[in-house]
Parts: structure tokens; sequence; C-alpha cells
């Protein structure tokens, strides 16, 4: 078995020669390992380090030696080698985003060292397992294990542990939106690096100071900084640190809006990423920044599409760090084109990336952390300070033994006696001393002892407004929200009356929409702001806590005279606390009761952290309730744009309706006249006895009279379809025939742009199958799906005859628009082909979209395919269909099944 | 009076043919109808001189009655024909271009064929 090791090894060492010349560690590492045959805890060792250099550059054989260090170790029982190779193996777990695996090993790495009090290499682990809690979004973890590592790397004396561990707390810092607490971290860490000429860890001091800056907005502080560990991440060669470097660069120029400059440094940073397998997050995060500066500088179809792209990336491999960055660009570029549903979806999505973990309770939960660490820092003094008088008092008994024997012995010597004595006395007082300091330290412990009762307490109570937090955040609702916290806050004290008010800006009010006494909810009510002598108001204008234990006597603290509740009863204790969320005043929340002294501070500390939550969730189902008027409005305007979108092809229409109904007016007009002829002709020739002349002109009377109602009818039928088209909607499917639609309508569109555009002609011809029965449908829907495939087939025929007539080639182009009807299997089908230039696949894409369109501004609504999509497919059941060949011809097919 | 009708409503030809049916009858006038602006030029082109005075709708599919102006006064047929333009828009905007065109007279519809007699017998 251990031969077989050995055997492998070499030849994976053998081959490391050939491929890491320029790794130099790594190189006399690889020969100290074929030179070390000797299978001990030296080569366990070695097998680590040697995984440790190369667990970035070649991630494959760093594996295989965790693997074969694992093993070895095993064999020889050896924990500390174990222990160490098993935070190696984390790390890879990490790096491959697997935190489930990492977690086990490095929680196992985490036993074994602690075993063999292992600082060195604690700290490492601590470190690598922060990082990559940090990543997964769990920061109080993170922050934990950073404090933890720093601890053991300050034990340890490991000055470069440290350095990288202070610089990634300033990140954490930096994600917690805590500048102030990143910055002497950073600082310190870029002092401490230089201080050892650390390279890497000036780097990545300078690194972490530049993203503090950049997250605070002072971008020439941010470029300078990244710019300097671009120049010592050169000076290393490291072309990993380099892209990186890169990349936050391009990010700084992003947000300074110098997008040419962005785009040259993310194009670096990509371009490293381009060939290498893995590293989804990175390169999510790359098509993230890179979606940014398109959808920012004017381009934001590509900047969606980037950022799906980036969606795709962070999900594949479950990296949670810019979900709600990315979402919201998502949002932000779908918001810019106008696709309001994408941008909805992808908003709600992004704020509910939001608040996994709220701010308060990253920073409750952080200080809570770094609480244990002063005690644990306290403790180990208190260990220090008693093994010293420990000391002492053994030194001092040997003393008193020796000076018992000498003063039997040397009774003569009574000077030295005395001293003696006077020595002892001195002993004495110092014992009494050493006593006092040790009551005091015990008192020092009994008090920490206390404290640490009091910050488990605090624990726990943070754990319980966690949950209590997310119940209330969870909710969008008012009423909800009111119901959650009244639930909460009465488990934890006496909330005979309890009440939360919502101020109302545009009223300027104070409203109570659900006021519990008892329990039992009161009706609603509201104050003004300005009334005085009501506490909701006095709070709510003031910003400042209310706390009463007894209303009589403590009221004149606050207002003149206590009023009259305007509902329920006169309270005797209680607690009014403004809720706000940053500087944003968002209402009052209260809880009274008839008792004196009602409420402990424990209780008045519950219920401000209450408060917060409450004061986040109502400002969450204020958003969403803005939100949805959005969404409302929207939907009126969309409303609205489609009457416009009637009336403006209805406006295309009258043009073309006014010839239609010259023409027959003429005739009618005319036959009439003529036949009036006629009749005295028809007369004068029965009166001469002519009676062949007399048939005959009884025969052309008749023709006219025929040739009269028909055009009658004609008239007739085109002053009815410009009525259905106008009427809004709501019109009934009646049997209908398609062709007589058809030509109508091709007619109508027809003169309606010639009359608009004099210079226009095109042909247009009819084929209709004659076999066609009469249909279910709604004529005046289809008239106008006919009226919109009609008119763009004549734009796009006007379209490529200006083209072909400026051009010169005038090879004969006859613009030509068809519609043909075709009974087929249960269906009819109703095709409007063109001869014009086509749609170009980019453009077709699109084309049923809603407001899109190809037409120069103003001359279209955009609406046009859209409603008449959803006129065929909603409306009738039916299928509009396109097909088309760019530059030669297109063609609407639309099935309506019979 | 050799007279070209140009109209895309069949309807039409029945319709002068019934109003001018006196006219025809003395020999009068002599009426041809085409039923779109490339039919009038091809009878032109054939029977040139033939017609004297052409009337022709303005809005008809493919070449329009203005576009056929245009041929008729730009190129051949000399002496040129009268031309009058009838169409169911009479605004100011197709007036002019008519007008500009050459166009002899400008009428509207629906036609009034006493007043349009009336300016037949004037060009006679």
């Amino acid at each position: 078995m251990r031969k077989k090791i050995s055997i492998s090894l070499f030849g994976l060492i053998v081959s490391f020669s050939f491929l890491n010349a320029q790794v130099k560690p790594a190189d006399s590492l690889s020969n100290l390992l074929v030179s070390h045959t000797q299978e001990d805890t030296g080569r366990v060792n070695l097998l680590n380090n040697l995984a440790y250099e190369l667990r970035r550059t070649k991630p494959g054989t760093a594996d295989s030696l965790i693997t074969l260090a694992i093993s070895l170790a095993d064999n020889l029982n050896y924990p500390k080698g174990k222990g160490y190779a098993l935070s190696i193996e984390g790390a890879r777990y990490y790096a491959k985003l697997k935190y489930k695996e990492a977690d086990s090993v490095f929680a196992l790495s985490k036993q074994l060292l602690e075993n063999v009090k292992d600082d060195k290499d604690l700290a490492y682990m601590f470190r690598t397992w922060a990082s990559m809690k940090m990543d997964e979004g769990n920061h109080a973890q993170s922050l934990d294990y950073f404090l933890q590592g720093l601890k053991k790397a300050q034990e340890a004396g490991d000055i470069k542990q440290a350095v990288d561990i202070e610089r990634t707390i300033g990140y954490l810092y930096n994600i917690l939106g805590e500048y102030e607490k990143a910055i002497p971290y950073q600082t310190d860490a870029l002092k401490q690096a230089e201080s050892i000429n650390y390279k890497v860890g000036m780097s990545g001091a300078y690194n972490a100071i530049g993203k503090t800056y950049k997250t605070q907005g002072n971008y020439p502080a941010s470029l300078e900084a990244y710019t300097k560990g671009l120049d010592i991440d050169r000076e290393l060669k490291d072309s990993s640190g380099i892209s990186i470097d890169h990349g936050n660069i391009g990010d700084v120029y992003e947000r300074m809006g110098n997008y040419p400059k962005a785009f040259e440094n993310i194009a670096v940073y990509l371009d490293f990423l381009k060939d290498k397998p893995g590293l989804e997050d990175r390169k999510s995060w790359g098509e993230w920044l890179k979606g940014k500066a398109y959808t920012h500088s004017g381009d934001p179809a590509k900047g969606l599409s980037t950022a799906k792209h980036a969606l795709e990336l962070a999900n594949k491999v479950g990296w949670r760090l810019y979900l709600r960055e990315i979402t919201a660009l998502i949002a932000e570029s779908a918001a810019k084109l106008k696709q309001w549903d994408i941008a909805y979806q992808y908003q709600v999505l992004s704020s509910n990336y939001k608040d996994s973990l709220t701010g308060k309770e990253i920073a409750q939960k952080t200080a809570m952390l770094q609480a244990s660490l002063e005690l644990d820092k306290k403790q180990a003094q208190i260990a220090l300070l008693t093994k010293d008088k420990q000391l002492q008092l053994a030194e001092n008994k040997r003393e008193k033994a020796f000076l018992f024997a000498t003063l039997g012995g040397l009774a003569a010597l009574i000077v030295v006696a005395i001293m003696m004595y006077r020595n002892n006395k001195q002993k004495q007082r110092a014992n009494i001393l050493l006593e006092k300091q040790k009551k005091e330290i015990d008192i020092k412990a009994g008090e920490l002892a206390v404290q640490k009762d009091n910050l488990e307490q605090s624990y726990r109570n943070v754990e319980l407004l966690g949950e209590v937090g997310r119940k209330i955040t969870s909710s969008l609702s008012v009423e909800t929200i009111i119901a959650t916290v009244y639930d909460n806050v009465n488990a934890l004290m006496d909330a005979s009356v309890f009440g939360i008010g919502i101020y109302h800006e545009d009223t300027k009010r104070i409203d109570f929409p659900a006021t519990y006494e008892n329990g039992v909810a009161l009706p609603s009510y509201s104050n003004s702001i300005y009334e005085e002598n009501r506490f909701a108001s006095l709070c709510f204008i003031s910003g400042k806590e209310i706390v009463m234990g007894d209303l009589e006597t403590e009221y004149k603290n606050f207002l003149q005279d206590v009023l009259v509740p305007k509902q329920g009863q006169q309270p005797v204790s209680l607690i009014y606390l403004p809720l706000k969320i940053k500087d944003k005043m968002m209402g009052v929340i209260t809880v009274q009761s008839f008792h004196k002294n009602a409420y402990s501070e424990y209780q008045l500390y519950m219920l401000r952290n209450i408060a917060i939550y409450a004061a986040i969730a109502l400002d969450n189902a204020e958003s969403y309730k803005k939100l949805n008027q959005t969404v409302e409005s929207l939907k009126k305007t969309q409303t609205q744009l489609i009457q416009s979108e009637k009336m403006a092809s209805l406006g295309e229409l009258t043009a073309g309706i006014a010839h239609e109904i010259q023409n027959p007016l003429n005739f009618v007009n005319n036959f009439s006249e003529v036949n009036t002829e006629l009749i005295d002709e028809l007369q004068e020739e029965a009166n001469n006895g002519n009676l062949e002349l007399v048939r005959s002109i009884a025969k052309d009377i008749k023709d006219n009279e025929q040739k009269i109602v028909h055009h009658g009818k004609r008239a007739d039928a085109i002053v009815k379809s410009m009525l259905q088209h106008s009427r809004s909607s709501a019109g009934k499917k009646e049997p209908t025939d398609i062709n007589s639609l058809a030509d109508e309508y091709l007619r109508l569109a027809y003169h309606g742009l010639r009359a608009r555009d004099k210079s226009f002609t095109a042909n247009f011809k009819t084929n209709f199958d004659t076999h066609i029965d009469k249909i279910n449908l709604i004529p005046q829907d289809i008239g106008r799906v006919l009226v919109n495939l009609i008119n763009n087939a004549f734009y796009a025929v006007a379209e490529k005859q200006k083209h072909v007539s400026t051009s010169s080639t005038r090879n004969g182009y006859e613009p030509t628009v068809t519609v043909t009807t075709k009974k087929m299997d249960g269906k009819i089908e109703l095709k409007i082909s063109d001869n014009g230039n086509g749609i170009s696949q980019k453009v077709m894409d699109k084309i049923f979209q809603p407001f899109f369109t190809t037409k120069p501004t103003g001359q279209g609504t955009g609406l046009g395919l859209s409603l008449s999509y959803d006129i065929i497919t909603k409306g009738h059941n039916g299928e509009l269909k396109v097909e088309t060949k760019e530059g030669e011809y297109s063609e609407f097919i639309i099935v309506l099944p019979v | 009076m050799k007279i070209l009708v140009v109209d895309d409503e069949k309807d039409v030809q029945v319709l002068f043919e019934q109003r001018f049916r006196k006219e025809m009858k003395n020999g009068d006038m002599q009426f041809a109808f085409a039923f779109s602006g490339e039919e009038a030029l091809q009878y032109l082109n054939k029977l040139q001189h033939e017609a004297v005075l052409i009337l022709s709708d303005i809005n008809m599919p493919g070449m329009s009655g203005l576009e056929l102006l245009r041929h008729i006064k730009e190129k051949h047929h000399e002496p040129p024909p009268v031309v009058m333009m009838i169409t169911a828009y009479g605004d100011a905007d197709n007036y002019n271009t008519a007008m500009n065109l050459g166009a002899d007279d400008f009428l509207t519809k629906p036609v009034d064929f006493s007043s349009l007699k009336e300016k037949l017998k004037a060009i006679q």
C-alpha cells in the first residue's frame, strides 16, 4: 500500500518539474519530496506544503497530494498533518463552490487542530472558512470565524496571516456597510504587510481599501488604491490577481460613467477567465459588470442579455453574493426597454434577496460576536493573574518554614532574627495584599460571569428578535403586519392596549387602522400630527420615545394636559416609540397597560427592536403598494394607448372611407337622374305608341335601378363598418363573409394611404376562395387586424419603392399587395402578402411586442401587431404567423377555426 | 368628338353611356373606356389622336390619374388632348397638383353631368 503511494507520487512529481518551471517554492518542495522517501510526518508536511502551493495553479495535482497526505497522516496517526491537509481540502471545496462538503471538512480540521493546539494552521483554516461564509452571505458566521482566526494568528505570531485576515474583515464590514469599522482593519493590514515587505498582503490590502472607497463612492481614492494593487500584482506576475484588479478598476470607471475605460478593463478581466474551466462566480461578476456598463451607456438590450447570462452563471453554481445586484440590473435594463413584466418580476426578486439578513440583525450579531471575543481575552488575563498569585503563595510558604528553622537553631542571632521577623512582616503584608487582590479577582470573575449570562441572554434575545423580525417582515399587507407585531408584542409584555400609527404625508395625519384593547380590535381613528396633547403626535414630531410608569404623575413631563383617548380607556403605563427607517419617519408604535410600572427595561429594549422590524415591514408594504400602483397606472396607460391606436387606425381609414362613399354616391345620384330622364322619354315613346322602344327604355330603367340599389347598399356597408371600427370593443361574434370583409378593408386601407400620400401607388390583388361559408367572428375586430396588416403591407412596398426609385437600378419593381383566402380542413386561412423589404430576424423577434415599431417616431404606436395578435389568438382562438425573406417578401397568415 | 373615360369603377361605363346616350346616338360624341391608367396609355399609344378629351379618375390602383396626366402632358400626343380630372377628393392639394401637371379642368364626384356637358360643348 505504502509502496504504491510513493510510486504514484513519484509520477506526479516528475510531471511538476516540467509544468511548473516558474513556481519556485513548488519546485524546491517537489525536489525535497523526491529526495524525502521516508514515510514519516515530515513527508506529510511536505505533501501538505506542496498541495498548498499548488492549490490554485494546479488544483488537480493539489487534490491528489491532499489525498496522499491524509492517508499517510492516518497511517502515522498524525492529527496535526491531517488537520492541515483537511483545511486545504476545505479550501479546494470552497474554490469549487461546494459549500456543504467544505463545511464538514473544515469542522473536522478545526477539531483536530484544536486538539493539538496548532494555532498557525487554525488561523489559516478559520480565515478560509470565514471567507467562504462571507461568499455564502452568512456574514455573522463569517465574522465569528475571522475573529477566531485573527486571535489564533496573533497567538501564533503569524503576521502574514493576521494581515490577510484583517483586510478580509475590512471587506466584510464593507459588505455590512460599516465603513468606519472597515478602514482601521484595512490600513492596519497594509501597515503590517509593509513592515515585513509582504507583497501579497500589500496587494490584498490595497484591494480591500479600493473596495471600501468604491462602496463609499470615493472613486478617485478607490482607483488609486486599485492601481497600486495592480502594480504590485504585476511585480508578482500574479495573472489572476491582475485580472481581478482590472475587473475592479473597470467597475470603478463604470460607476464614474467613463464607459470606454470601463469596457476596456472589464474586457481584460473577462479575457483572463475565457479559457478557464469553472470559475463561474468570477465570470458571472464580470458579465454583471459588462451588462451594467451596457445598460448605463445606453444599450439596455445588450445589458439585459448580458445580465441574464450573469444570472445563469451564478445560478449554475449557486453563487449568491451578487444575486441582488444582478437581478436589479435585469430589472433596470428591462424597464429601460419598457418590458414592464420582466422589470417587475426581477425587481421583486431583487428586493427578496435584499434582506435575507437585515442590516440591524447583522449589527447585533456582530456586536455579540465581538463581545464574546473580548470576554475570552479577559478570561485569559484572569487565568494569568491567578497563576502568578499561586506562585507567590508557594514561594511565601517555603520562606516561612525556613524562618522557623533558623529561629530554633540560631537564637543568638537576634538582629538577624529581627530582620527576618521584619522581613516576615513584610511578607505577611504582601500576603494580605495578595488576599485582597484575590478577592478583587473573584469579584471580577463574578462580574464577568454575570456579563457572560447577560451576553447569553442577549444572544437568546437576538435569536428571538431574529425570528420575530422574519415573521413581521414576511408580510406585505399593513393589516397582517400590525396583527403579527401585536401577536409578538403580546407574548413579551402586557399589551392591554396596542396600536401602530401610520403617518400619511398627504394628510399630515397618523392613522391607527387597527388598535387592540384587551385583545379586541378598536375602530380605526387618526390624529393630526399637529394635535397638541396627543402622545402619538408628540412622539412623531419629536422623534423621541415616551415611556411612563404612572400616567397621572408623569404626563406633565410631556404634555400640558392629558386628553381622553380617541378610542378605548385611559391607560396607566405607556410606551410610545417612533417608527423610523433611516431618517424617514413612518409612524409610531404604542403599548399601554392599566397597571403601574408595567414595563421593564428589557421589555422596552425588545419593543425598540420590534419597532425597527415593524418600520422595515411597513416600509416594504409601502414600496409594494407603490409598485402595485405603478403597475395599475401602467395598465391604465396601456388601455388608453390601445384606444388611441384604434382611433389612429380610424383616422387612417377616414380618407379611404370618404373616397369609397363618394364613388357609390356618384352612381346613386346620376343613375337616379338618368332614370328620371328615361321615365320622361318612356312616357313620350308610350304616347307615340313606340312599344319596342318603350320596352328597351324600361329595361334600362330597371338595370339602372339595380345599380342604384347596389351602390346604395355599398355606401351603407361602408358607413356601418366605419361605425363598427370606432366602437371601443365588446363586439359580438356573428356569421361573416370573410371574402367581402377582406375586400372592403383592402380597398379602405389602400385609398386611405393614397389619400394621405398622393405619390403612393401600388397594385393590390385578391385571390379569394369562393367556397368559404360564413364564419363566426367579430367583424370589427378582424377588420382592425386586416387594416393593420394591410397598412403594414402597403407601408413595406412603399418603403421598397422609395429605395428602388432612388437607386440607379430601376428594374421594374411592381409594388403589390395580395389578399388570399383559402378553405382548409376545419379552418380558414387568410393571407396578406407583400413584395416589400421583408423582415429581418432581429426585428422578427419583437414584432408582436407592444410598443415595438420600425416606423419613424410619431408614425406608429407600436401597438398594431400586438393588438392584432391578441385579437386573433385570444379573441378567436386562431393563429397569426409570419413568413418572410429579407429584401423579398412578407406574408402574414391568419388561421381561424371554423 | 372622341372622349376617353378612365376609371377603375366598371359601372362608370354604363353611367356615361346612359348620360350621353343622345349625344352618342347623334354621333356628336364617341366614348372609349379604360379601367386603369395603364390601359389608358395603351389605348393612346395604339390610337394616337383618337381621343380629343380624356376624363380620368385620380385614385386608381396601379398608375394613378395624376401619373397618367403627367405621361400624357409630358410625352407624345401632339396636339395634346384636353384632360379633365374627376376625383372624390376635392381638396386644394389634389387640385393644385393636377393643375400644375397641366390638367385642363378639375371635377369632383358625385359628377354633375349637366355642368360636364356644358364644359364639353364649350370645348367643341
